[in-house]
């Protein structure tokens, strides 16, 4: 099914089935419509030369003593008669006696003494037409009626080159037309062919821009979104590439460590003054070990695609007060009083559970990493006036000059603690994000400290205990 | 002990191996996949260290060959593969712990210490922390030997903290642990129970500690004055 709807549909194809019907019904109008009024002027012009036919044979009817006779010499004779297409019947009769004439066929019923008509009849089984005439004797009263008829071959003749006339112009005008169109399109669509053979031609890394000049208006848009799209990968791939170089070059630092340092250990035969580098050596995979799982979960949060293919309801204070239970034991560890406040229901999200324990996580180190010892670090759910989890530390805060670059991937405040990988705040932000969340950093009012505010787009829906119970 | 660690990284093989010798346990190893289903299909072992990633013969098809031999051999999984799916795919086939690299050493020794546990089918009957020791099949609770006088309520909060402990236990928690005599006891009365419980462990070398918006953690004092 789905190949049938995806299979490419043929401009040129769809404009002329599109075409095609009214075009047929318009060309069969106008050319029923020209044929009628042809045969029209054609059968009066034909009618007017079968009624001098008839006239000239009433006018051989003769009063010979007061009795009618239709004198037909054979000059006359072989002069009506002649006729290079058609059969010529006629008749000339009284009421009751026949004058003369070459067939014998009856006036419709009801005609006699009307004069001159026209009508259709058929003699010998062929179709005629007919036209008659009263002779009239001196004292005006009808003598005798003539009658002429003629076979159709020269009226179907004139219909057919009539008809051949009127709709070989018209077809050649709608093939002509059709041609058009289909050479139209092509050359309208040639500039689409070339950006098409531009971009097939080009390499996985050329992401410049498609030469969108002398692109017709409709193809212009696409043109245009091409370009912002391949503008847009420009920019995000130059971001990996950077990315990859600084991840390698940070990653360069805990393994050159780990190599001086298992040097130093492997130089040193006593056991204990091999300690020192064992324990260095120990930072440093650790640190590596944190680096290498900060940029996968950094990695995991900006995946290409939707990040919200794995969102589903959770209760977000849930997810927090979690987090910072696990958070504890290292909180205690650096001498910091670690706590949580929350409301008191659950407040429903969408979202990912590992992403954004990841994100509370992180937050949750630094304030630890970076506060003050003994320090507070509290990490608060607020949902009013909008949703926001706030992580906040009583340490020397971040200095004014640092609040923009802290969120850079691997910026690291100058002189601050060891260990950090510089990525921290980065995988806060894409978490965020993918959320519909921003990242706000103020300094705690009245003292030193800063507040992480992860605020979420007030699109939110929240759903509280409280507002159950309200409602 | 004996302890089959399927690992084709040598140093991390190797690491493994002296830390489980260190710690008590009879070790084997091995790289590769097909001579670890070989080892585990002739030999016995009472835990299995399997890394996914091997030569020959997978990891997960190095356990799904164990469990159709009905084997109940604890399996530790150890692997650089952290997706979801690995994971569950490694506990439907039967592992009954997984372990994402890198680690810490000490995590994989505590693991197999429960694992191995847990496949003798030894209870955890006693907890131990510091001077504090809980007999929960017992219900009690001896500080150097010297029995606490505990109501059931402080026991059975004592129990859960004892459980957890160096972990917070949330509040919450705590209220549904003590589920039975949930009509009688408010969020205040689990303050009250801790307060005569911390009184009554006033001999003992552990705190309990509260956290601020999320409940309680038990630790040994002395940890807590080393840090």
């Amino acid at each position: 099914v789905t190949e049938r709807a995806s299979r490419p549909r043929s401009l040129r194809v769809q404009l002329v089935r599109w075409l095609a019907p009214p075009l047929v019904v318009v060309l069969a109008l106008s050319t029923a419509v020209s044929y009628l009024v042809a045969q029209s002027f054609a059968k009066s012009a034909f009618d007017n030369a079968l009624f001098d036919s008839v006239r000239s044979l009433a006018q051989l009817v003769v009063l010979d003593d007061g009795v009618p006779a239709l004198r037909l010499g054979p000059s006359a004779k072989a002069l009506l008669e002649s006729d290079p297409e058609d059969e010529v019947y006629y008749r000339v009769a009284t009421r009751d006696l026949t004058l003369g004439g070459n067939a014998e066929f009856a006036l419709p019923p009801g005609h006699a003494g009307k004069g001159t008509a026209y009508f259709d009849a058929s003699v010998a089984g062929r179709p005629v037409r007919c036209a008659s005439l009263d002779a009239v004797g001196r004292d005006a009263r009808p003598t005798a009626t003539a009658i002429y008829c003629e076979t159709l071959n020269k009226r179907r003749r004139l219909a057919r080159e009539l008809l051949v006339a009127v709709l070989l112009p018209q077809l050649m005008l709608a093939a002509l037309g059709l041609g058009l169109l289909s050479v139209g399109i092509r050359r309208g669509l040639a500039p689409l062919a070339a950006v098409t053979r531009a971009v097939g031609e080009r390499g996985e890394r050329d992401l410049s821009p498609v030469p969108d000049t002398d692109v017709p208006a409709e193809i212009a848009p696409l043109t245009r979104a091409l370009n912002a799209l391949l503008a847009r990968l420009r920019h995000t791939l130059d971001a990996q590439q950077r990315f990859i170089a600084d991840a390698a070059h940070q990653l360069r630092t805990p393994l050159a460590g780990l190599a001086a340092q298992t040097d130093r250990a492997m130089h040193e035969t006593d056991i204990d003054a091999m300690q020192p580098a064992l324990t260095q050596l120990r930072a440093s995979s650790r640190r590596a070990v944190r680096l290498v799982n900060q940029l996968l979960t950094l990695a995991r949060a900006e995946r290409g695609g939707d990040p919200r293919r794995s969102f589903h309801r959770l209760d977000l204070a849930k997810v927090v007060q979690d987090v910072c239970a696990e958070w504890v034991p290292e909180a205690l560890r650096n001498r910091v009083d670690l706590g949580f406040s929350g409301p008191p229901g659950e407040v429903w999200v969408e979202g990912d559970e590992t992403l954004l324990g990841e994100m509370i996580g992180n937050l949750v180190d630094n304030a630890i990493r970076y506060g003050r010892r003994p320090g507070t670090v509290t990490v608060r759910v607020v949902t009013v006036p909008q949703l926001e989890i706030v992580v906040e530390d009583d340490g020397p805060g971040v200095p004014e000059a640092e609040r923009e670059r802290i969120f850079e991937r691997f910026h690291r405040i100058p002189g601050s603690a060891p260990g950090g990988s510089g990525l921290g705040l980065a995988i806060v932000c894409e978490i965020a994000q993918a959320h519909g969340a921003d990242v706000r950093l103020d300094p705690v009012e009245g003292g030193g400290g800063s507040a992480f505010r992860i605020v979420f787009a007030s699109a939110i829906r929240v759903e509280t205990k409280d507002v159950a119970l309200v409602a | 002990m004996h302890v089959l660690i399927v690992e084709d990284d040598a140093v991390i093989a190797d690491g493994l191996t002296h830390a489980l010798r260190r710690a008590g346990y009879a070790v084997d190893a091995c790289e590769i996949g097909s001579t670890a289903d070989h080892a585990l299909a002739t030999g016995t072992y009472d835990l299995v260290v399997l890394d996914v990633e091997l030569p020959a013969l997978d990891g997960f098809e190095v356990l799904r060959r164990l469990r159709a031999r009905k084997s109940k051999t604890p399996v530790l999984i150890l692997t650089a593969r952290d997706a979801l799916h690995d994971r569950v795919k490694g506990l439907d086939l039967g592992a009954d712990d997984y372990v994402v690299k890198p680690f810490e050493m000490a995590e994989i020794e505590a693991r197999v210490r429960a694992l191995i546990r847990r496949s003798q089918g030894a209870s955890d009957n006693e907890i131990v922390v510091g001077n504090l020791h809980v007999d929960v099949e017992g219900r009690v609770a001896n500080v150097d030997g010297k029995a606490l006088e505990l109501l059931p309520r402080e026991f059975a909060v004592l129990e859960v903290l004892m459980r957890r402990a160096g972990r917070v236990v949330l509040k919450d928690a705590l209220l549904s642990s003590l589920y039975e005599w949930r009509d009688e006891v408010g969020p205040n009365a689990i303050e009250v129970q801790v307060h005569r419980l911390r009184k009554k462990l006033a001999e003992a070398e552990v705190d309990i500690r509260t956290v601020r918006g999320l409940g309680y953690l038990l630790e040994a004092r002395k940890e807590a004055a080393e840090a």
